[in-house]
């Protein structure tokens, strides 16, 4: 009857497209429909319109597909009560620099967000390593390719391919932590055969434990991989090992734009001196030039060891070589080179701290958070500089003591402070106190005026209330 | 201070209640009763969503007996769950997803 009826609607339909009656070919429903031809067609369209609402709907297509299902993480999702919290601070945070640094900070107490209020983008490689089950399942829902699984077991030449890329990344990850030798071998067979920005990736996994024995590997990708971007990274990671390979040539023409001399006359000592560009171009040679060349062939060019360059550089004198050179070393500066570059950097100004953060990263864990508990006994060190130097760590116990946290209660107390005032600061302080420090700090800062509804305090509430699980 | 909220506490989910008749009657019947009505709301049974080859998101019921089409396209959670319960619009042609009930908790129509 149903079948009858709906065969009868394409009629139906295909006469009122072309303005013709369509009441004579409705013959099932005769009897409602009456005999005055007007009145027929009202009738009718009453009557299909209710059959196409009740009998009718769009029939799916073959071969419909289900994704599996999100897996769940190895930490636990945020407390039901604090997911309000996490929802408006990652709705706030447009950038996804400050997106992952809150990821960071929840990874770090034990937490991770809810799938339904954060998923991470394909290739969102910036989202901690405990997301990687995600980062697979958006790669699955983005694929077609889903017959793939995921391997069980530690990685090998064999199963390489039967990992998604998020899951691989972390399992060679902890290979290397484990085992250098043997990840390094299985990069050596493996990673010809995956595109530049996979390369790219697992490549920087050889700075865990980055050992001469991963020289020959190196020395054979800055020789024969396609990608420059591959080479540079193999030719830094050369440069950490002390083997750096810039051209003589590049080094000679850096070190042409500087001086050597010796000063003192009792306690001679050697320093650096200035010969200023002159032109726009000279500056911007000279900046390439700082971007390819290595620190250890620099100082070799300049006729001093990489310890000696960084004791006689003067610092603060010329703030764009003072960035290029930081940069340098923390792209090719061995590990104690870094060390000391960042314990020198600790005791400088707002400027130079930036300095000591972009080469935090380079940094062990514990040196960093040191180097940030001197730089923010400096009136210069900001709560958004010391988050860049000690990362989302959530550990000061007392931050408004801090030089940076009177200052910032005294600019937030003025009279002419205004709502939007502070919001990163305040940002910055949620994420590198603990817990007890930003429930300090919610006092202080509600006895200084601020609401405690105050959407700049979102991070510091949800830190205030969120337990810690163990830092991982 | 005028007000001041208390901390939320987590008062754990609630069981949704169960559908009370099989889909199709439960899309039907009120067109049945009222055939102005444009919008149907409905408690939908166990099941999941399904992708088409372009991409289109279906609700489909856990013994596969019923497929609608979904308003919109399903993203994040809810195309990776099982949905013990789905709360949802019925328009005549397309299924507008309000909110579902998983293992995840309660998921909302945006996924």
């Amino acid at each position: 009857m149903a079948e009858a009826n709906f065969d009868a609607m394409g009629e139906v339909l295909a006469r009122w497209v072309i303005g013709a009656a369509a009441a004579p070919a409705a013959s099932m429903w005769n009897s409602e429909l009456g005999d005055e031809p007007g009145e027929a067609e009202l009738r009718l369209l009453a009557l299909s319109s209710q059959f196409l609402g009740v009998a009718v709907t769009a029939d799916p297509p073959a071969g419909l597909r289900t994704l599996p299902d999100i897996p769940p993480l190895a930490l636990p999702t945020v407390p039901e009560a604090l997911r309000h919290l996490v929802r408006r601070i990652l709705t706030a945070t447009k950038e996804k620099r400050l997106r992952s640094e809150l990821l960071e900070f929840l990874a770090r107490r034990g937490w991770t967000v809810h799938p339904g209020d954060w998923l991470p983008a394909t290739s969102d490689e910036s989202a901690p390593d405990v997301y990687a089950p995600w980062l697979d399942w958006v790669d699955v829902a983005t694929s077609t390719d889903a017959a793939r699984k995921k391997a069980g077991g530690e990685l090998t030449v064999e199963n390489w391919d039967d990992y998604w890329p998020a899951g691989r990344k972390v399992a060679l990850l902890e290979l290397r932590q484990r085992d250098p030798d043997a990840a390094r071998s299985l990069l050596e067979a493996k990673l010809v055969g995956e595109s530049a920005e996979t390369r790219l990736s697992l490549l920087g996994l050889l700075k865990i434990g980055l050992s001469d024995a991963d020289i020959p590997f190196l020395e054979s990708i800055v020789t024969n991989d396609r990608a420059p971007k591959v080479k540079a990274l193999a030719a830094s990671l050369l440069g950490r090992l002390g083997r750096g390979l810039g051209a003589g040539e590049d080094a000679a023409e850096l070190a042409s734009f500087f001086s050597v001399y010796t000063k003192g006359l009792v306690r001679r000592s050697r320093a650096i001196g200035f010969e200023h560009p002159k032109t726009a171009t000279q500056l911007q040679r000279r900046a390439a030039l700082f971007e390819s060349v290595d620190i250890t062939v620099f100082a070799g060019a300049l006729g001093l060891a990489p310890e000696e360059l960084i004791a006689a550089w003067p610092w603060d004198a010329d703030r764009l070589a003072d960035t290029a050179l930081i940069a340098m070393i923390a792209r090719t500066g061995t590990d104690s080179l870094v060390t000391l570059a960042a314990e020198t950097m600790s005791h400088s100004d707002a400027e130079g701290l930036r300095g000591l953060a972009s080469l935090a990263p380079r940094l062990a864990p514990e040196k960093r958070w040191q180097l940030t508990g001197t730089a923010l006994g400096a009136h210069g060190c900001s709560f958004e500089t010391a988050k860049a130097i000690a990362g989302a760590t959530g550990r000061l116990d007392s931050p408004l003591d801090a030089p940076a946290g009177a200052n910032l209660v005294e600019t937030l107390s003025s009279d002419d402070a205004k709502p939007s005032d502070q919001i990163a600061e305040l940002y910055a302080l949620g994420l590198i106190a603990s817990r007890a420090g930003a429930q300090h700090s919610l006092e202080r800062l509600n006895g200084a005026g601020l609401l405690q509804g105050d959407p700049r305090l979102d991070m510091l509430r949800l830190n205030a209330a969120l337990d810690d699980n163990g830092a991982r | 201070v005028l007000f001041q909220r208390e901390a939320a506490v987590d008062a754990g989910s609630p069981e949704w209640p169960a559908p009370e008749e099989v889909i199709t009657q439960a899309l039907a019947k009120p067109l049945l009763a009222e055939p102005w009505t444009l919008e149907v709301p409905v408690l939908l049974p166990a099941g999941r969503i399904a992708l088409d080859d372009t991409g289109h998101a279906w609700w489909r019921s856990a013994d596969g007996a019923t497929t609608l089409p979904v308003a919109g396209t399903a993203e994040g959670l809810l195309r990776g769950a099982d949905l013990a319960r789905t709360a949802a619009i019925w328009s005549g042609n397309r299924l507008a997803i309000l909110a579902a009930q998983s293992r995840w908790g309660r998921i909302g129509g945006d996924g």
